[in-house]
């Protein structure tokens, strides 16, 4: 039955295709070039409708090097909203089409060569995202997407004066939803929760459509969750559902509110449907099912992640941070350790760096941790899960009064940064006086 | 992966269809827990609808003809019977230029604030259904005119009229629609609010047009709302020393800016120009891909010694591009008919090849030189035609487009046409059918602001 409810959209598009060809075709019932009748209730925003009418025109004029990269960014987009890694794959083929076609400057498609570049993002390509983005700058240095793709790509990389950079220039040339979302990403990554708030207030009263609206204040959310308050946290979650109920970004951190706030039956309903939407989700929704005793349950979801993670890596995607973090907490430390060493020598982020510190730390190695956690706090941030793992590794390293600081910052920034961690901080603090 | 840029609905489109799109974007962890892919999802593009210029209009008033009628149109594709917002953090503005040197001597500007609880024009899945969160948010406006350095408040806590919601959220809209038209001191009006959107266009020209640029997936003349920021002003307010007699010729454009913000502490939260438009289609036709947003960026008064406009509008690639898809052939570069056209204006008294005395700053006595600067150029001296053809120029009809912009010229078919070639050659006039059924969706009404009332969704 789901798999049904999941073909309809397609479905759906085979059909417009049928109708646009009964009323295009030649000796269709349509002259020349004129628009079929506009349905009641149709919107220009239908992605299903936009990528349809590409391919359409593209079977017209296969050369056409703007179209196949406008293919190429929806394919994107449905790679974003259906989490559906196999997009990637058809988003390539249309961008290098596009390449391939040069244009009437005979350069590359700009759009495509930024296209190219947010899909490596996509991917975890970061090396590759920022030699794609820094292509387009040199020929279209006043194309402003290619700023984003250039911003996260640092940001991924731990290159944050670059990234503030890049960010000043986008605020400069286009101060728009963004350019203000990735400074709030900036501001929240030094610590400051005021202006990042300031920054995406501004973005969410200038979205163009409901999926953009449901990003900002999906944002929103996170950003008041990480400071430790739930509350605001759920009502800025249940805003971006009211736009969008099918953001599964916004469906989880609903979901963690509300364990958190103590409403467990109804998180439990928001995680299941969130993990049926995007799996990106498994584990979180996993850690609370072990925590309120269902270990069944719990190793369901992992292994959900663990099948998810063999179908992105077929799709040219690798997530080493994830999947490291997962063997660190679920799994086996060594590989954990592996899989984190070989991201730190792709990208020195202050993620990587308390993965890694945390990663060693399971596997034993105290001391070594306790150096990586330390950059993780490089920046300033304020990251109640960083604080834990120092916390947690100062303990291990017998320095109490360490452990107690960092334990105790964790609990102040966020008393619910994870069902196990947060029970297990207070207890450890309650066993230190 | 479109980024926003005052164009017209087409290049929204393409907006949207890329953008909507928002292509984007990704991410690393962010701020939650690890998660099987960890993503930190934002756009890459959006959709900026609120600062999109869609269209701008110029054109003498034709019951109250010692004044001229400018319309500017933004955030297109609004959907019957949801709200839409400007942007309270950005100035929305109508420059007029009667000198020739690209500044503006006279601008208007539109600040906007909301009265009550902002919604987002779009915060809903479903566009046709009115849902919880679409309770009606009034904006008002203040409305500056500034001009020799100073700055006069015209309007203060202005109506801006919402869009029709039905009878029971905006009872008696004819009335509303009334009570957001205000007269301004000097015998001038202005209407702030949603209307029913008058762009329409021969889709077979839109499709010849657009060859090659950002796709787009939609129809042009959708039954669909913009909102509009209408004047009607004294000739003799906008001519060059008041006297529009001796000086009869203006250009006007419409940009859009918003205040950015500091970064970590420091940079500046100063307004930033994020678009600008004068003529129809220019930006996305005549401007590469490239440039596009850097146009929305620039001011007419750096055109000429800027390196993008001129060239680019001498040598339009475009032009070579729709020539092989219409098969037809495109005039020699450079294209000095193009520059009169969208850079100079009309005049016989230069080396142009089209000549004719139309609407170049060189008609006004008093203008001291010209530059060459994109605007949509008035001749306000211009007599109204006695039957007005939506081809403009191209048929003989002095006051249509390029000589300002009516609500009923077919702009997208004229700049095809010019872009082939006419008037200073022969071009290809028969490449879009004249008797092509393709008109206003909903009749113009015969006053201020003559923008029919907003479309009301059906079935």
């Amino acid at each position: 039955m789901s798999r049904v409810r999941r073909l309809l959209p397609l479905l759906g598009c085979v059909l417009l295709g049928c109708v646009l060809l009964t009323l295009y075709a030649p000796g269709g019932r349509l002259r020349r070039d004129e628009p079929p009748p506009v349905p009641a209730g149709w919107s220009p925003y239908d992605l299903a409708e936009s990528i349809e009418a590409a391919q359409l025109r593209l079977r017209r004029h296969p050369d056409d090097a703007a179209v196949w990269a406008s293919l190429g960014n929806m394919y994107l987009e449905q790679a974003r909203r259906t989490t559906d890694p196999a997009y990637y794959q058809r988003a390539q083929g249309a961008f290098e089409r596009s390449l391939r076609r040069p244009t009437g400057d005979g350069k590359p498609y700009i759009d495509a060569t930024i296209g190219m570049g947010a899909l490596a993002n996509a991917r975890h390509d970061f090396a590759g995202a920022l030699r794609w983005a820094e292509r387009a700058r040199k020929a279209a240095p006043f194309r402003w997407a290619l700023y984003g793709v250039l911003t996260d790509a640092h940001l991924e990389l731990g290159h944050y004066e670059q990234a503030e950079t890049t960010l000043r220039r986008m605020l400069d040339g286009h101060p728009d939803l963004a350019s203000f979302a990735r400074a709030a990403r900036l501001e929240h990554l030094h610590g400051r929760p005021g202006p990042a708030r300031d920054l995406l207030h501004r973005a969410c009263v200038i979205p163009g459509d409901p999926a953009e609206y449901a990003f900002c204040e999906w944002q929103l959310g996170e950003l008041a969750w990480s400071n430790g308050d739930p509350r605001t946290a759920l009502t800025a979650y249940i805003q971006a559902l009211a736009a969008d109920p099918e953001h599964a970004p916004a469906r989880a951190g609903k979901a963690r509110a509300e364990a958190a706030l103590g409403h467990t039956g109804q998180a439990l309903r928001d995680y299941a449907t969130a993990v049926a939407r995007s799996p990106s989700f498994v584990i979180e929704y996993g850690e609370l099912l072990h925590h309120l005793g269902d270990g069944d349950g719990a190793r369901r979801q992992y292994a959900v992640f663990i099948a998810q993670h063999k179908l992105l890596a077929a799709n040219g995607g690798t997530d080493n941070l994830a999947m490291g973090m997962f063997e660190a907490n679920h799994g086996d430390a060594d590989t954990a350790v592996r899989y984190l060493r070989a991201e730190w020598k792709r990208r020195r982020s202050v993620e990587v760096a308390d993965a890694l510190g945390w990663a060693l730390h399971q596997a034993g190695h105290h001391a070594e941790a306790a150096a990586y956690t330390a950059r993780a706090d490089a920046l300033g941030g304020r990251n109640a899960l960083f604080a834990y793992h120092r916390g947690e590794i100062e303990h291990a390293l017998g320095h109490t009064a360490a452990a107690r600081a960092h334990l105790t910052r964790a609990m102040s920034i966020n008393p619910h940064f994870s069902p196990a961690g947060a029970t297990r901080a207070r207890a450890l603090l309650a066993e230190t006086p | 992966m479109q980024l926003t840029s005052a164009r017209s609905r087409w290049t929204w489109i393409a907006g949207a269809s890329v953008a909507v799109l928002t292509a984007t974007v990704l991410l690393g962890p962010t701020m939650r827990p690890s998660t099987a892919t960890s993503h930190w999802d934002a756009p890459a593009t959006t959709l900026n609808k609120q600062i999109d210029a869609t269209d701008l209009y110029a054109f003498t008033s034709p019951e109250r003809q010692d004044t001229v009628t400018i319309v500017a149109d933004y955030i297109p594709f609004q959907a019957p019977h949801k709200p839409y917002q400007f942007d309270t953090d950005a100035r929305y503005e109508v420059h007029i230029d009667n000198t020739g040197t690209g500044k503006a001597a006279v601008t208007y500007r539109w600040t906007f604030a909301n009265k009550g609880l902002p919604v987002p024009s779009f915060a809903r899945k479903r566009e046709h259904t009115t849902g919880p969160l679409d309770s009606l948010v009034e904006q008002s406006y203040t409305l500056t005119r500034l001009r020799d350095g100073k700055s006069e408040t015209l309007v203060r806590n202005g109506y801006a009229a919402p869009t029709d919601m039905g009878a029971l959220a905006t009872p008696d809209y004819p009335a509303l629609r009334r009570k957001a038209v205000v007269d301004l001191p000097g015998g001038g009006k202005v209407f702030t609010g949603t209307a029913a959107d008058p762009f329409y266009s021969d889709n077979h020209a839109v499709n010849l047009l657009r060859f090659g640029l950002p796709f787009f997936p939609v129809k042009t003349g959708v039954p669909m709302n913009v909102s509009s920021l209408a004047l009607q002003l004294p000739k003799s307010e906008l001519a060059l020393g008041g006297d529009p007699v001796r000086n009869p010729v203006i250009g006007v454009w419409t940009t859009a800016s918003r205040k950015s913000s500091g970064l970590l502490g420091s940079g500046s939260a100063d307004y930033k120009q994020v678009s600008r438009l004068g003529n129809p289609n220019f930006n996305e036709v005549i401007i590469p891909l490239k440039e596009r947003d850097h146009f929305n960026a620039l001011r007419p008064d750096g055109d000429e010694s800027g390196n993008l406009i001129v060239p680019a509008t001498l040598d339009s690639d475009q032009a070579e591009v729709v020539a092989q898809q219409a098969g037809v052939t495109a005039p020699p570069v450079p294209r000095k008919d193009l520059e009169q056209i969208y850079l100079t204006g009309l005049t016989a008294r230069t080396d142009g090849p089209i000549k004719q005395d139309l609407n170049s700053h060189l008609l006004n006595q008093d203008a001291p030189r010209v530059a060459k600067a994109e605007e949509l150029r008035l001749n306000m001296s211009t007599p109204l035609a006695a039957a007005p053809d939506k081809y403009g120029i191209l048929k003989g009809d002095a006051q249509g487009y390029p000589n300002g912009r009516r609500l009923i010229d077919d702009v997208v078919t004229v700049n095809l046409r010019m872009l082939l070639g006419e008037p200073a050659g022969r071009g290809a006039p028969s490449l879009i059918a004249e008797d092509n059924p393709a008109f206003l969706l909903k009749p113009i009404t015969g006053s201020f602001p003559y923008l029919a009332l907003p479309v009301i969704a059906t079935g």
